[in-house]
């Protein structure tokens, strides 16, 4: 071999071995940056907001890279989360939280216990309420996070025709029947009421979850047992029948009709989630006078929550700590108030409502306030394997007490109960 | 008036002339042949996969499921035997749902192909656009079952939908449409046969096609009216394309779920609520995926058996030419 040769081979050594070290060097920034999967439930112009507050949480964090893909709703969310633990591909962090599963989710033993995040500055400045649905066995599953309460929309141009006061708006459950009286009215007399007093959105379960707990009802006891059959919730659901058939200010079966009705000005009040405040605001623009007030007291407020949480998935110790790093920056102070003004959920963290953005956003969305105002009434029960069983039966109460005014409502409520009892002593069995 | 022993364009016929040893003699080919084996096998591997991993190991694996008792979440699963199996065909739930299911194809399956049929006999003849009113019946075959759902989800609105609008304007009263459970599934059955009627007639009328016009002009000559040659002509010359819409239709109302989950989902207290259905929340609201499976498999053998039986009598009295 010449010398040519050899110096030609010296250098492709050197170009050789430059090329590995460029190579081993990228290899080691990319380890040190850390991938994370976050599957949320956000449809519509919500998504695009969290979106947003992830990359500005990236641009802070550069070595965290968070790949955001919505899944459908909440219960899409279950499903795919059901087929990644069965397929062993789940993201690190998910929004969890909404009707069923948190428990079966929980079971499969891939959650992380977030008991251990929360300082005592997060228990003082969150409404210990909140973390029912998301408690199971006495361990924090999932930190609430895109939280809503159903709240009571009126229209207050009709409250005005009619002669009441909206400032005034009713306060327990005879007030609401005579508004709502005076509210449901024949206008073009052609002998078919054409505005309705009072209605309640199609998520049926969750509203009759806020007519229980407004008689003092619950759906558990602490025994862990339903408690469907007490007298407070089948007078519950006996006030929800009396809408329909006695008091007649309420259509009976067309609850998917209610947003439509609402907006179109076909309905006075309606009980839907804070959630659909934004929507119907821009939906209504100025046809007419559109306010938020609190839902009706019973014996005692009772407002249930809905939405969702985050959970994390457990992975890798470095994973864990970026989908927790991410989890704390989403739900701390400015993450709450950030995505509360962006979304119109609600802004639950007592700091969040102290600062100074909040207050001057609050000042101009008066309904944004009063949902979060009505935050202080909410209610929880803790989450149960049953939970499923519930919300479909007491869909399925409804409809037959709507379409039958004769429906015997005591039987209905004790079957539902004893159901419910069953699927809870099946889950225990297991 | 059909010459029967001239028969041999059925389906067991395709394949007479073929030497009924190529796959067990494949070993001892010429190695070019060999090499055609081989190829010709890789060239279907790559479904033989597909099927093999998405529907065949599925299947044993659910078979194997719905034994246990599980929520397919936790790891902790139990072996119950025919547990789920006895639960069953003991609960109220899977009877009504079978009833329902019935209700359903009783409902559709019929009016669907006696109007895909009339349809297609008079959109066989020429006419001016006639092209056009083929595409308009049929279109509703190829637009998305969801969407299609949610817009006559509005339609049938009981405070707001267009349907008790017209109603009122001809001054007949208002429907209750999905909202009642006497009208819920004749309403389900209305959108169904709307929407599947151009299928029946597509089909319909490739096999009218297919009938020699000899056989029409023979009858001309014998003298048969438009009944006669419906009745001895083409009724029975349709046979096989009837039967294939049959067999076709019950397995595919079987498995209605989308529009029941988009316009329903299964009520008014579970009068829609389909043997699909009802397997679905099993799976996935109330996670009793072995229950779910046991489910899936009674409708297995339902249809199985129900498919065999449509052979059987298809045997009998279909004639392919």
């Amino acid at each position: 071999m010449d010398s040519f040769s050899h110096a030609l081979l010296g250098k492709k050594l050197l170009a050789v071995a430059g090329c590995a070290f460029l190579f081993f060097a990228s290899v080691v920034t990319v380890t040190a940056q850390v991938t994370i999967d976050f599957w949320h439930a956000m449809e519509g112009p919500k998504g695009p907001v969290l979106k947003e507050m992830v990359n500005d949480f990236m641009k802070q964090n550069p070595k965290i890279k968070v790949n955001v893909s919505l899944q459908g709703g909440y219960t899409d969310m279950v499903r795919k989360v059901q087929a990644g633990i069965a397929a062993n591909a789940l993201p690190d962090l998910a929004m969890l939280g909404q009707r069923h599963g948190i428990p079966q989710i929980s079971d499969s033993g891939r959650l992380l216990m977030l008991d251990s995040i929360l300082t005592a500055e997060d228990r003082k400045d969150i409404n210990p309420q909140l973390f029912g649905r998301y408690t199971y066995q006495g361990r924090l599953m999932a930190m609430p996070f895109a939280v809503s309460v159903p709240v009571l929309h009126i229209n207050a141009t009709r409250f005005k025709e009619a002669g009441l006061n909206p400032d005034k708006p009713p306060m327990t459950w005879d007030e609401l029947v005579s508004y709502a009286k005076k509210l449901t009215r024949d206008v073009d007399g052609d002998g078919r009421i054409d505005q309705w007093g009072f209605h309640v959105h199609s998520d049926v379960a969750w509203q009759a979850y806020a007519f229980i707990y407004q008689n003092g009802g619950t759906l558990y006891g602490p025994d862990g047992q339903a408690r469907l059959d007490s007298p407070e919730a089948v007078q519950a659901m006996q006030f929800w029948s009396d809408l329909v058939h006695k008091h007649k200010v309420m259509p009976a079966m067309a609850h998917e009709s209610g947003s439509k009705l609402f907006t179109a000005g076909g309905l006075a009040m309606f009980q839907r989630s804070s959630a659909f405040i934004e929507g119907a605001a821009k939906q209504i623009g100025n046809r007419f006078d559109y306010r938020v007030v609190y839902l009706p007291k019973g014996k005692v407020y009772g407002v249930p929550d809905g939405g969702g949480g985050l959970g994390v998935f457990k992975s890798t110790p470095e994973r864990e700590r970026a989908a927790v790093a991410l989890l704390k920056w989403l739900t701390d102070t400015k993450g709450i108030a950030r995505f509360g003004r962006e979304t119109g959920y609600i802004v639950f963290r007592k700091s969040s409502l102290g600062l100074e953005e909040m207050k001057s956003f609050f000042a101009g969305s008066p309904r944004d306030l009063v949902a979060s105002r009505e935050m202080e009434h909410v209610r929880s029960n803790p989450v149960n394997h049953a939970d499923g069983v519930v919300w479909d039966g007491l869909g399925n109460v409804v409809e037959k007490i709507e379409l039958d005014a004769k429906e015997n409502i005591p039987a209905l409520m004790k079957e539902l109960n004893s159901k419910v009892n069953k699927e809870i002593a099946e889950a225990r069995g297991k | 008036m059909i010459d029967k022993r001239e028969a041999p364009a059925g389906a067991s016929g395709l394949f007479a002339n073929e030497p009924a040893s190529a796959f067990k003699s494949a070993p001892s080919l010429h190695p070019r042949n060999r090499r055609d084996f081989v190829a010709g096998y890789a060239f279907v591997l790559p479904s033989l996969v597909l099927i093999l991993v998405f529907t065949f190991v599925p299947t044993l694996y659910g078979f194997a499921v719905s034994f246990t008792r599980w929520d397919m979440l936790s790891a902790r699963w139990t072996f119950v035997g025919l547990g789920n199996y006895s639960a069953l065909l003991q609960s109220r739930e899977l009877w009504h749902s079978l009833l329902v299911t019935a209700y359903y194809l009783v409902g559709t399956i019929p009016v669907t192909m006696a109007l895909g049929l009339a349809l297609a006999l008079a959109l066989n003849r020429k006419f001016r656009g006639r092209a056009f009113f083929r595409l308009a019946f049929y279109s509703p075959v190829v637009a998305s079952t969801v969407a299609v759902a949610v817009v006559w989800l509005w339609m049938y609105d009981p405070l707001s939908g267009i349907l008790n609008y017209f109603l009122l304007q001809l001054g007949f009263p208002p429907q209750k449409w999905l909202t009642s459970p006497a009208t819920a599934m004749p309403s389900l059955i209305l959108m169904d046969v709307w929407k599947h009627v151009g299928y029946d007639m597509v089909i319909f009328l490739a096999g009218l096609q297919g009938i020699p016009h000899q056989l029409y002009e023979a009858m001309d000559v014998d003298g048969g009216g438009r009944w006669a040659k419906f009745r001895h002509v083409t009724w029975p010359l349709l046979a096989p394309t009837t039967f294939f819409i049959l067999v076709i239709s019950i397995i595919n109302r079987f498995k209605v779920f989308a529009t029941i989950h988009t316009m329903t989902k299964g009520g008014p207290v579970d009068s829609t609520e389909v043997i699909v259905y009802f397997l679905y929340q099993q799976a996935f609201q109330h996670f009793k995926i072995g229950y779910a499976f046991a489910i899936a498999y009674i409708l297995f053998v339902i249809i199985f058996v129900l498919t065999l039986a449509q052979w059987k009598i298809g045997k009998a009295s279909v004639h392919y030419q």
